[in-house]
Protein backbone atom coordinates (compact mmCIF):
# COMPACT_ATOMS: atom_id res chain seq x y z
CA UNK A 1 0.00 0.00 0.00
CA UNK A 2 2.85 2.39 0.73
CA UNK A 3 2.32 5.97 1.84
CA UNK A 4 3.74 7.67 4.90
CA UNK A 5 2.52 6.61 8.34
CA UNK A 6 -0.39 8.65 9.69
CA UNK A 7 -0.55 6.84 13.01
CA UNK A 8 2.43 5.37 14.85
CA UNK A 9 1.87 3.50 18.06
CA UNK A 10 4.81 2.07 19.96
CA UNK A 11 4.55 -0.02 23.08
CA UNK A 12 1.37 1.71 24.21
CA UNK A 13 0.22 1.13 27.80
CA UNK A 14 -2.80 2.48 29.57
CA UNK A 15 -4.65 1.97 32.85
CA UNK A 16 -7.66 3.47 34.58
CA UNK A 17 -7.68 4.19 38.27
CA UNK A 18 -10.73 2.73 39.92
CA UNK A 19 -11.06 3.50 43.62
CA UNK A 20 -7.30 3.93 44.04
CA UNK A 21 -6.60 0.66 42.22
CA UNK A 22 -4.99 0.50 38.80
CA UNK A 23 -6.86 -1.43 36.14
CA UNK A 24 -4.55 -2.21 33.27
CA UNK A 25 -6.51 -1.77 30.04
CA UNK A 26 -3.97 -1.76 27.21
CA UNK A 27 -0.61 -3.49 27.10
CA UNK A 28 2.23 -3.39 24.58
CA UNK A 29 0.16 -2.22 21.66
CA UNK A 30 2.17 -1.61 18.49
CA UNK A 31 0.57 -0.49 15.28
CA UNK A 32 1.10 1.69 12.21
CA UNK A 33 -1.60 3.13 10.01
CA UNK A 34 -0.45 4.40 6.64
CA UNK A 35 -2.04 6.98 4.41
CA UNK A 36 -5.19 5.64 2.78
CA UNK A 37 -5.15 2.52 4.90
CA UNK A 38 -8.29 1.23 6.61
CA UNK A 39 -7.89 -0.66 9.88
CA UNK A 40 -10.55 -2.49 11.79
CA UNK A 41 -10.09 -3.23 15.47
CA UNK A 42 -12.06 -6.11 16.87
CA UNK A 43 -12.06 -7.71 20.29
CA UNK A 44 -14.23 -8.93 23.14
CA UNK A 45 -16.45 -6.50 25.01
CA UNK A 46 -14.62 -4.42 27.61
CA UNK A 47 -11.14 -5.17 26.24
CA UNK A 48 -10.26 -1.51 25.76
CA UNK A 49 -11.24 -0.70 22.16
CA UNK A 50 -13.00 2.54 22.99
CA UNK A 51 -10.14 3.52 25.28
CA UNK A 52 -7.75 2.81 22.42
CA UNK A 53 -9.61 5.23 20.16
CA UNK A 54 -9.68 7.91 22.86
CA UNK A 55 -5.90 7.60 23.09
CA UNK A 56 -5.58 7.95 19.32
CA UNK A 57 -7.88 10.97 19.37
CA UNK A 58 -5.86 12.68 22.10
CA UNK A 59 -8.72 12.63 24.58
CA UNK A 60 -6.69 10.50 26.98
CA UNK A 61 -2.92 10.40 27.44
CA UNK A 62 -0.91 7.16 27.36
CA UNK A 63 0.50 5.83 30.62
CA UNK A 64 3.47 4.49 28.71
CA UNK A 65 4.78 4.24 25.17
CA UNK A 66 4.12 6.61 22.34
CA UNK A 67 1.23 7.61 20.12
CA UNK A 68 1.90 9.91 17.18
CA UNK A 69 -0.46 11.22 14.54
CA UNK A 70 1.26 12.79 11.53
CA UNK A 71 4.44 12.87 13.59
CA UNK A 72 3.13 14.73 16.67
CA UNK A 73 1.09 13.94 19.73
CA UNK A 74 -2.64 13.54 19.01
CA UNK A 75 -3.50 16.47 21.27
CA UNK A 76 -1.54 18.73 18.96
CA UNK A 77 -3.09 17.17 15.89
CA UNK A 78 -6.65 17.21 17.15
CA UNK A 79 -7.80 19.29 14.21
CA UNK A 80 -6.61 16.67 11.74
CA UNK A 81 -8.38 13.85 13.55
CA UNK A 82 -12.07 13.11 13.29
CA UNK A 83 -13.73 10.85 15.84
CA UNK A 84 -17.21 9.41 15.58
CA UNK A 85 -18.36 8.30 19.01
CA UNK A 86 -20.32 5.18 19.81
CA UNK A 87 -23.63 7.08 20.19
CA UNK A 88 -22.90 9.56 17.35
CA UNK A 89 -22.13 12.47 19.72
CA UNK A 90 -24.48 14.90 17.96
CA UNK A 91 -25.62 17.89 20.00
CA UNK A 92 -29.41 17.87 20.49
CA UNK A 93 -29.46 21.67 20.80
CA UNK A 94 -27.99 22.20 17.36
CA UNK A 95 -29.69 21.59 14.04
CA UNK A 96 -28.12 19.26 11.49
CA UNK A 97 -26.62 22.29 9.79
CA UNK A 98 -25.24 23.74 13.02
CA UNK A 99 -23.79 20.37 13.99
CA UNK A 100 -22.07 19.96 10.64
CA UNK A 101 -20.70 23.48 10.55
CA UNK A 102 -19.39 23.39 14.13
CA UNK A 103 -15.89 22.10 13.42
CA UNK A 104 -15.38 24.72 10.73
CA UNK A 105 -16.76 27.46 12.93
CA UNK A 106 -14.32 26.55 15.70
CA UNK A 107 -11.47 26.65 13.21
CA UNK A 108 -12.44 30.21 12.39
CA UNK A 109 -13.29 29.65 8.73
CA UNK A 110 -15.18 32.46 7.02
CA UNK A 111 -18.94 31.96 7.03
CA UNK A 112 -19.12 31.71 3.28
CA UNK A 113 -16.55 28.92 3.20
CA UNK A 114 -18.32 27.13 6.03
CA UNK A 115 -21.57 27.21 4.07
CA UNK A 116 -19.93 26.08 0.85
CA UNK A 117 -18.33 23.04 2.47
CA UNK A 118 -21.35 22.14 4.57
CA UNK A 119 -23.65 22.31 1.56
CA UNK A 120 -21.33 20.09 -0.46
CA UNK A 121 -21.04 17.41 2.20
CA UNK A 122 -24.76 17.41 3.06
CA UNK A 123 -25.49 17.01 -0.63
CA UNK A 124 -22.99 14.18 -0.92
CA UNK A 125 -24.49 12.30 2.02
CA UNK A 126 -28.06 12.91 0.92
CA UNK A 127 -28.86 15.11 3.91
CA UNK A 128 -29.59 18.41 2.20
CA UNK A 129 -33.31 18.25 2.97
CA UNK A 130 -32.72 17.58 6.65
CA UNK A 131 -30.43 20.53 7.32
CA UNK A 132 -32.87 22.44 9.52
CA UNK A 133 -33.93 19.45 11.65
CA UNK A 134 -32.76 18.71 15.16
CA UNK A 135 -31.08 15.33 15.81
CA UNK A 136 -34.12 14.10 17.73
CA UNK A 137 -36.12 14.49 14.55
CA UNK A 138 -33.92 12.01 12.64
CA UNK A 139 -33.79 8.24 12.25
CA UNK A 140 -30.77 6.29 13.50
CA UNK A 141 -29.28 5.96 10.02
CA UNK A 142 -29.76 9.65 9.33
CA UNK A 143 -28.08 10.57 12.61
CA UNK A 144 -25.17 8.36 11.69
CA UNK A 145 -24.81 10.07 8.31
CA UNK A 146 -24.89 13.47 10.01
CA UNK A 147 -22.12 12.32 12.33
CA UNK A 148 -20.08 11.24 9.32
CA UNK A 149 -20.76 14.52 7.54
CA UNK A 150 -19.74 16.48 10.61
CA UNK A 151 -16.43 14.59 10.81
CA UNK A 152 -15.55 14.68 7.13
CA UNK A 153 -16.41 18.33 6.52
CA UNK A 154 -13.20 19.38 8.29
CA UNK A 155 -11.19 17.26 5.84
CA UNK A 156 -9.31 15.25 8.44
CA UNK A 157 -6.23 13.10 7.79
CA UNK A 158 -7.43 10.41 10.15
CA UNK A 159 -10.92 9.09 10.73
CA UNK A 160 -11.67 7.19 13.94
CA UNK A 161 -14.98 5.42 14.43
CA UNK A 162 -16.36 3.60 17.45
CA UNK A 163 -18.95 0.97 16.51
CA UNK A 164 -20.45 3.34 13.98
CA UNK A 165 -23.30 1.13 12.79
CA UNK A 166 -24.06 -1.08 15.77
CA UNK A 167 -27.39 0.58 16.56
CA UNK A 168 -28.77 0.16 13.04
CA UNK A 169 -30.88 -2.54 11.44
CA UNK A 170 -29.05 -5.02 9.17
CA UNK A 171 -30.19 -3.45 5.91
CA UNK A 172 -29.34 0.12 6.82
CA UNK A 173 -26.05 -1.06 8.24
CA UNK A 174 -25.00 -2.71 4.97
CA UNK A 175 -26.05 0.30 2.97
CA UNK A 176 -24.02 2.62 5.18
CA UNK A 177 -21.04 0.27 5.17
CA UNK A 178 -20.98 0.40 1.36
CA UNK A 179 -21.33 4.12 1.52
CA UNK A 180 -18.48 4.50 4.00
CA UNK A 181 -16.26 2.19 1.97
CA UNK A 182 -16.80 4.38 -1.07
CA UNK A 183 -16.10 7.55 0.94
CA UNK A 184 -12.84 6.44 2.49
CA UNK A 185 -11.58 4.95 -0.76
CA UNK A 186 -12.28 8.10 -2.74
CA UNK A 187 -10.63 10.27 -0.10
CA UNK A 188 -7.80 7.85 0.57
CA UNK A 189 -8.52 8.43 4.23
CA UNK A 190 -6.55 6.68 6.96
CA UNK A 191 -9.24 5.01 9.06
CA UNK A 192 -9.44 3.11 12.32
CA UNK A 193 -12.80 1.49 12.89
CA UNK A 194 -13.66 -0.23 16.15
CA UNK A 195 -16.38 -2.82 15.98
CA UNK A 196 -17.54 -6.03 17.54
CA UNK A 197 -19.30 -7.02 14.37
CA UNK A 198 -17.00 -9.54 12.69
CA UNK A 199 -18.50 -9.11 9.23
CA UNK A 200 -18.13 -5.36 9.48
CA UNK A 201 -14.45 -5.76 10.32
CA UNK A 202 -13.95 -8.09 7.37
CA UNK A 203 -15.81 -5.82 4.99
CA UNK A 204 -14.18 -2.50 5.92
CA UNK A 205 -10.75 -3.42 7.30
CA UNK A 206 -7.82 -3.80 4.97
CA UNK A 207 -6.02 -4.90 8.10
CA UNK A 208 -7.81 -6.25 11.10
CA UNK A 209 -6.28 -6.02 14.57
CA UNK A 210 -7.67 -8.69 16.89
CA UNK A 211 -7.50 -7.61 20.52
CA UNK A 212 -7.29 -9.99 23.45
CA UNK A 213 -9.60 -9.69 26.44
CA UNK A 214 -8.63 -7.32 29.26
CA UNK A 215 -5.89 -6.10 29.38
CA UNK A 216 -6.13 -5.58 25.64
CA UNK A 217 -3.15 -6.62 23.54
CA UNK A 218 -2.99 -7.17 19.83
CA UNK A 219 -3.25 -10.94 19.40
CA UNK A 220 -2.88 -10.88 15.68
CA UNK A 221 -3.10 -8.60 12.67
CA UNK A 222 -5.11 -10.24 9.90
CA UNK A 223 -4.37 -9.14 6.38
CA UNK A 224 -7.48 -8.76 4.25
CA UNK A 225 -6.36 -7.95 0.70
CA UNK A 226 -9.68 -8.95 -0.85
CA UNK A 227 -11.63 -6.06 0.67
CA UNK A 228 -12.50 -2.90 -1.22
CA UNK A 229 -15.16 -4.27 -3.53
CA UNK A 230 -18.79 -3.59 -2.57
CA UNK A 231 -19.63 -7.17 -3.59
CA UNK A 232 -16.93 -8.64 -1.37
CA UNK A 233 -19.56 -9.99 1.05
CA UNK A 234 -20.67 -12.54 -1.56
CA UNK A 235 -17.23 -14.07 -2.02
CA UNK A 236 -15.63 -17.20 -0.60
CA UNK A 237 -12.65 -15.19 0.59
CA UNK A 238 -14.86 -12.91 2.70
CA UNK A 239 -16.42 -15.82 4.58
CA UNK A 240 -13.05 -17.44 5.09
CA UNK A 241 -11.84 -14.25 6.75
CA UNK A 242 -14.99 -13.98 8.84
CA UNK A 243 -14.69 -17.58 10.02
CA UNK A 244 -11.05 -17.17 10.81
CA UNK A 245 -11.73 -14.04 12.88
CA UNK A 246 -14.54 -15.78 14.69
CA UNK A 247 -12.31 -18.69 15.64
CA UNK A 248 -9.66 -16.28 16.93
CA UNK A 249 -12.19 -14.40 19.04
CA UNK A 250 -13.93 -17.44 20.45
CA UNK A 251 -10.87 -18.33 22.45
CA UNK A 252 -11.24 -15.07 24.42
CA UNK A 253 -12.90 -14.61 27.78
CA UNK A 254 -15.29 -11.74 28.39
CA UNK A 255 -13.85 -9.00 30.58
CA UNK A 256 -15.28 -9.30 34.07
CA UNK B 1 -48.39 26.63 20.94
CA UNK B 2 -47.55 26.34 24.56
CA UNK B 3 -47.52 30.03 25.40
CA UNK B 4 -50.99 30.52 24.00
CA UNK B 5 -52.28 27.52 25.90
CA UNK B 6 -50.90 28.91 29.13
CA UNK B 7 -52.48 32.26 28.29
CA UNK B 8 -55.88 30.70 27.81
CA UNK B 9 -55.60 28.65 30.99
CA UNK B 10 -54.73 31.78 32.91
CA UNK B 11 -57.70 33.65 31.43
CA UNK B 12 -60.11 30.87 32.42
CA UNK B 13 -58.62 30.88 35.86
CA UNK B 14 -59.07 34.60 36.17
CA UNK B 15 -62.69 34.41 35.03
CA UNK B 16 -63.49 31.69 37.53
CA UNK B 17 -61.67 33.61 40.21
CA UNK B 18 -63.56 36.75 39.41
CA UNK B 19 -66.91 34.96 39.60
CA UNK B 20 -66.13 33.47 42.98
CA UNK B 21 -64.90 36.78 44.21
CA UNK B 22 -68.09 38.50 43.04
CA UNK B 23 -70.24 35.99 44.88
CA UNK B 24 -68.25 36.33 48.05
CA UNK B 25 -68.29 40.09 48.13
CA UNK B 26 -72.02 40.12 47.40
CA UNK B 27 -72.65 37.69 50.15
CA UNK B 28 -70.37 39.22 52.76
CA UNK B 29 -71.24 42.72 51.69
CA UNK B 30 -68.18 44.18 53.35
CA UNK B 31 -65.87 46.89 52.03
CA UNK B 32 -62.84 44.67 52.86
CA UNK B 33 -63.71 42.67 49.76
CA UNK B 34 -64.71 45.22 47.15
CA UNK B 35 -66.38 44.05 43.97
CA UNK B 36 -64.07 43.31 41.04
CA UNK B 37 -65.66 46.11 39.04
CA UNK B 38 -64.74 48.57 41.73
CA UNK B 39 -61.20 47.22 41.86
CA UNK B 40 -60.96 47.37 38.11
CA UNK B 41 -62.20 50.91 38.26
CA UNK B 42 -59.64 51.76 40.88
CA UNK B 43 -57.03 50.06 38.77
CA UNK B 44 -57.85 52.06 35.66
CA UNK B 45 -58.95 55.16 37.48
CA UNK B 46 -57.20 58.44 37.19
CA UNK B 47 -56.73 58.23 40.94
CA UNK B 48 -54.94 54.92 40.49
CA UNK B 49 -52.64 56.18 37.82
CA UNK B 50 -50.11 56.15 40.62
CA UNK B 51 -50.27 52.33 40.58
CA UNK B 52 -48.38 52.33 37.34
CA UNK B 53 -45.56 54.31 38.84
CA UNK B 54 -45.22 51.69 41.56
CA UNK B 55 -45.49 48.82 39.05
CA UNK B 56 -42.60 50.33 37.20
CA UNK B 57 -40.48 50.71 40.36
CA UNK B 58 -41.17 47.14 41.47
CA UNK B 59 -40.74 45.70 37.99
CA UNK B 60 -37.40 47.42 37.65
CA UNK B 61 -36.24 46.10 41.02
CA UNK B 62 -37.14 42.53 40.07
CA UNK B 63 -35.64 42.73 36.61
CA UNK B 64 -32.36 44.12 37.91
CA UNK B 65 -32.25 41.43 40.60
CA UNK B 66 -32.94 38.68 38.09
CA UNK B 67 -30.32 40.12 35.76
CA UNK B 68 -27.65 40.38 38.45
CA UNK B 69 -28.57 36.95 39.83
CA UNK B 70 -28.17 35.45 36.36
CA UNK B 71 -24.96 37.26 35.49
CA UNK B 72 -23.36 36.11 38.75
CA UNK B 73 -25.02 32.75 39.26
CA UNK B 74 -24.85 31.20 35.80
CA UNK B 75 -21.14 31.60 34.99
CA UNK B 76 -20.15 30.64 38.53
CA UNK B 77 -22.47 27.62 38.44
CA UNK B 78 -21.08 26.52 35.06
CA UNK B 79 -17.52 26.92 36.29
CA UNK B 80 -18.11 24.99 39.51
CA UNK B 81 -19.92 22.24 37.64
CA UNK B 82 -16.95 21.84 35.33
CA UNK B 83 -14.17 22.03 37.95
CA UNK B 84 -14.41 19.18 40.40
CA UNK B 85 -11.76 20.48 42.76
CA UNK B 86 -13.13 23.99 43.23
CA UNK B 87 -16.60 22.50 43.45
CA UNK B 88 -15.50 20.28 46.33
CA UNK B 89 -13.99 23.26 48.14
CA UNK B 90 -17.01 25.54 47.75
CA UNK B 91 -19.76 22.94 48.16
CA UNK B 92 -19.81 23.01 52.01
CA UNK B 93 -20.04 26.81 52.01
CA UNK B 94 -22.93 26.75 49.54
CA UNK B 95 -24.62 23.98 51.50
CA UNK B 96 -24.51 26.08 54.66
CA UNK B 97 -25.65 29.36 53.14
CA UNK B 98 -28.28 28.04 50.76
CA UNK B 99 -30.94 27.26 53.39
CA UNK B 100 -30.60 30.56 55.30
CA UNK B 101 -33.73 32.65 54.64
CA UNK B 102 -32.17 35.67 53.00
CA UNK B 103 -34.96 38.06 54.02
CA UNK B 104 -33.58 38.23 57.55
CA UNK B 105 -30.80 40.42 56.17
CA UNK B 106 -33.16 43.25 55.32
CA UNK B 107 -32.36 45.30 58.45
CA UNK B 108 -28.63 44.91 57.86
CA UNK B 109 -28.95 45.87 54.22
CA UNK B 110 -31.04 48.90 55.10
CA UNK B 111 -28.32 50.00 57.52
CA UNK B 112 -25.42 49.43 55.15
CA UNK B 113 -26.94 50.30 51.79
CA UNK B 114 -29.46 52.92 52.84
CA UNK B 115 -33.18 53.12 52.24
CA UNK B 116 -33.05 53.40 48.45
CA UNK B 117 -33.31 50.84 45.67
CA UNK B 118 -29.95 49.21 46.34
CA UNK B 119 -30.82 47.48 49.61
CA UNK B 120 -34.01 46.00 48.18
CA UNK B 121 -32.43 44.89 44.93
CA UNK B 122 -29.58 43.25 46.83
CA UNK B 123 -32.03 41.41 49.08
CA UNK B 124 -33.96 39.95 46.13
CA UNK B 125 -30.71 39.13 44.34
CA UNK B 126 -29.41 37.30 47.41
CA UNK B 127 -32.58 35.26 47.59
CA UNK B 128 -32.54 34.12 43.96
CA UNK B 129 -28.78 34.00 43.37
CA UNK B 130 -28.39 30.77 45.31
CA UNK B 131 -31.29 29.12 43.54
CA UNK B 132 -29.76 29.94 40.17
CA UNK B 133 -26.26 29.01 41.28
CA UNK B 134 -27.20 25.63 42.72
CA UNK B 135 -29.44 24.64 39.80
CA UNK B 136 -26.83 25.65 37.25
CA UNK B 137 -24.02 23.90 39.09
CA UNK B 138 -25.95 20.67 39.51
CA UNK B 139 -27.01 20.68 35.87
CA UNK B 140 -23.46 21.37 34.71
CA UNK B 141 -22.16 18.52 36.86
CA UNK B 142 -24.44 16.09 35.06
CA UNK B 143 -23.07 16.82 31.59
CA UNK B 144 -22.04 13.44 30.09
CA UNK B 145 -18.32 13.01 29.45
CA UNK B 146 -19.17 11.84 25.93
CA UNK B 147 -20.45 15.32 25.06
CA UNK B 148 -17.13 16.85 26.12
CA UNK B 149 -15.19 14.27 24.12
CA UNK B 150 -17.44 15.00 21.18
CA UNK B 151 -16.61 18.72 21.07
CA UNK B 152 -12.92 18.18 21.87
CA UNK B 153 -12.57 15.68 19.05
CA UNK B 154 -14.00 18.32 16.71
CA UNK B 155 -11.11 20.56 17.70
CA UNK B 156 -12.93 22.53 20.38
CA UNK B 157 -11.11 24.49 23.07
CA UNK B 158 -12.21 24.86 26.69
CA UNK B 159 -14.12 27.99 25.70
CA UNK B 160 -15.92 26.00 22.99
CA UNK B 161 -16.92 23.44 25.62
CA UNK B 162 -18.64 26.21 27.59
CA UNK B 163 -20.16 27.92 24.60
CA UNK B 164 -21.32 25.04 22.44
CA UNK B 165 -21.94 22.30 24.99
CA UNK B 166 -22.18 23.24 28.64
CA UNK B 167 -24.26 26.40 28.31
CA UNK B 168 -26.90 25.06 25.88
CA UNK B 169 -27.05 21.83 27.86
CA UNK B 170 -27.81 23.73 31.06
CA UNK B 171 -30.02 26.48 29.60
CA UNK B 172 -33.41 24.71 29.85
CA UNK B 173 -32.70 24.02 33.50
CA UNK B 174 -31.78 27.64 34.11
CA UNK B 175 -35.25 28.49 32.86
CA UNK B 176 -36.74 26.07 35.35
CA UNK B 177 -34.71 27.72 38.09
CA UNK B 178 -35.92 31.13 36.94
CA UNK B 179 -39.55 30.08 37.04
CA UNK B 180 -39.11 29.13 40.67
CA UNK B 181 -37.05 32.24 41.33
CA UNK B 182 -39.79 34.53 40.06
CA UNK B 183 -42.12 33.30 42.78
CA UNK B 184 -39.40 33.87 45.35
CA UNK B 185 -38.48 37.23 43.89
CA UNK B 186 -42.04 38.60 44.02
CA UNK B 187 -42.47 37.40 47.61
CA UNK B 188 -39.19 38.92 48.72
CA UNK B 189 -40.00 42.08 46.81
CA UNK B 190 -43.25 42.49 48.71
CA UNK B 191 -41.42 42.06 51.98
CA UNK B 192 -38.58 44.37 51.04
CA UNK B 193 -40.98 47.10 49.97
CA UNK B 194 -43.10 47.07 53.08
CA UNK B 195 -40.46 48.79 55.23
CA UNK B 196 -39.00 52.25 55.20
CA UNK B 197 -39.85 53.23 51.66
CA UNK B 198 -42.48 55.15 49.74
CA UNK B 199 -42.29 53.44 46.42
CA UNK B 200 -43.04 50.04 44.96
CA UNK B 201 -46.12 47.84 45.00
CA UNK B 202 -45.34 46.45 48.44
CA UNK B 203 -45.45 49.95 49.84
CA UNK B 204 -48.55 50.78 47.81
CA UNK B 205 -50.45 47.80 49.17
CA UNK B 206 -49.40 48.33 52.77
CA UNK B 207 -50.08 52.05 52.52
CA UNK B 208 -53.60 51.46 51.13
CA UNK B 209 -54.22 48.95 53.83
CA UNK B 210 -53.17 51.50 56.44
CA UNK B 211 -55.61 54.01 54.98
CA UNK B 212 -58.30 51.30 54.77
CA UNK B 213 -58.70 52.16 51.11
CA UNK B 214 -59.47 48.60 50.07
CA UNK B 215 -60.15 49.31 46.44
CA UNK B 216 -56.74 50.86 46.16
CA UNK B 217 -55.23 47.96 48.10
CA UNK B 218 -56.74 45.37 45.76
CA UNK B 219 -55.62 47.38 42.78
CA UNK B 220 -52.11 46.95 44.19
CA UNK B 221 -52.59 43.24 44.72
CA UNK B 222 -53.89 42.78 41.18
CA UNK B 223 -50.94 44.78 39.85
CA UNK B 224 -48.52 42.61 41.78
CA UNK B 225 -50.11 39.43 40.46
CA UNK B 226 -50.00 40.82 36.95
CA UNK B 227 -46.33 41.64 37.42
CA UNK B 228 -45.60 38.04 38.39
CA UNK B 229 -47.70 36.74 35.53
CA UNK B 230 -46.03 38.99 32.99
CA UNK B 231 -42.58 37.88 34.13
CA UNK B 232 -43.68 34.26 33.93
CA UNK B 233 -45.08 34.59 30.42
CA UNK B 234 -42.01 36.57 29.40
CA UNK B 235 -39.86 33.65 30.53
CA UNK B 236 -41.97 31.13 28.62
CA UNK B 237 -41.60 33.19 25.48
CA UNK B 238 -37.89 33.66 25.98
CA UNK B 239 -37.40 29.94 26.48
CA UNK B 240 -39.36 29.25 23.34
CA UNK B 241 -36.97 31.48 21.40
CA UNK B 242 -33.73 30.46 23.07
CA UNK B 243 -34.32 26.71 23.39
CA UNK B 244 -36.24 25.81 20.24
CA UNK B 245 -34.94 22.24 20.35
CA UNK B 246 -36.88 21.71 23.59
CA UNK B 247 -40.14 22.23 21.74
CA UNK B 248 -39.36 20.14 18.66
CA UNK B 249 -38.82 16.52 17.79
CA UNK B 250 -41.18 15.27 20.44
CA UNK B 251 -44.64 13.97 19.83
CA UNK B 252 -46.98 16.18 21.78
N1 LIG C 1 -13.71 5.92 32.87
C1 LIG C 1 -13.35 4.68 33.25
N2 LIG C 1 -12.89 4.46 34.49
C2 LIG C 1 -12.53 3.23 34.89
N3 LIG C 1 -12.58 2.14 34.12
C3 LIG C 1 -13.04 2.27 32.88
C4 LIG C 1 -13.45 3.55 32.37
N4 LIG C 1 -13.85 3.39 31.10
C5 LIG C 1 -13.70 2.09 30.83
N5 LIG C 1 -13.21 1.40 31.88
C6 LIG C 1 -12.88 -0.03 31.92
O1 LIG C 1 -11.84 -0.25 30.99
C7 LIG C 1 -12.07 -1.39 30.20
C8 LIG C 1 -12.08 -1.02 28.72
O2 LIG C 1 -13.20 -0.20 28.44
P1 LIG C 1 -13.57 0.20 26.95
O3 LIG C 1 -14.76 1.05 27.00
O4 LIG C 1 -12.36 0.73 26.30
O5 LIG C 1 -13.94 -1.25 26.35
P2 LIG C 1 -14.49 -1.62 24.89
O6 LIG C 1 -13.55 -2.59 24.32
O7 LIG C 1 -14.78 -0.40 24.10
O8 LIG C 1 -15.84 -2.35 25.27
P3 LIG C 1 -17.20 -2.45 24.38
O9 LIG C 1 -16.89 -3.38 23.25
O10 LIG C 1 -18.16 -3.09 25.33
O11 LIG C 1 -17.57 -1.09 23.97
C9 LIG C 1 -13.40 -1.96 30.65
O12 LIG C 1 -13.13 -3.12 31.39
C10 LIG C 1 -14.05 -0.89 31.50
O13 LIG C 1 -14.69 -1.47 32.60
MG1 LIG D 1 -16.57 0.52 23.36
Amino acid sequence: MGGSPVVEIEDLHFFYRVGGRKVQVLEEVNLQVREGEAWAVIGPSGCGKTTFLYLLAGLLDPAGGRVAVCGSSPRQRQREIALILQNYGLFPWKTVWQNVVLGLQMRGLPRREQARRAEAILEELGLAELAQRYPEELSGGQKQRVAIARSLVTEPSLLLMDEPFSALDALTRERLQNFLLDLIQRRRLATVLVTHNIEEAAFLGRRIAVFSSLPGRILEVVDNPGMGDPDYRATEKFWQTVNYLRSRLQGQRLAS
Amino acid sequence: MRVRRVNRAVLNLRQAHRAVWHLFSWWLNTPTLPRPLAVLQAFLDRRAEEVWGHVWVSGRRILISLGVGLVLGVPLGLYLGRNRRLDAITAPFIHLTYPIPKIVFLPLLLIFLGLGDASRVVLITLAIFFQILVTTRDAARSLPQAAIYSIQSLGGTEWDVYRHVLFPYVLPRIFTALRISIGTAVAVLFFAESFATNSGLGYFIMDSWGRTDYERMFAGIVAMSLLGLTLYLGLETLEYWLCPWEFRGRAR
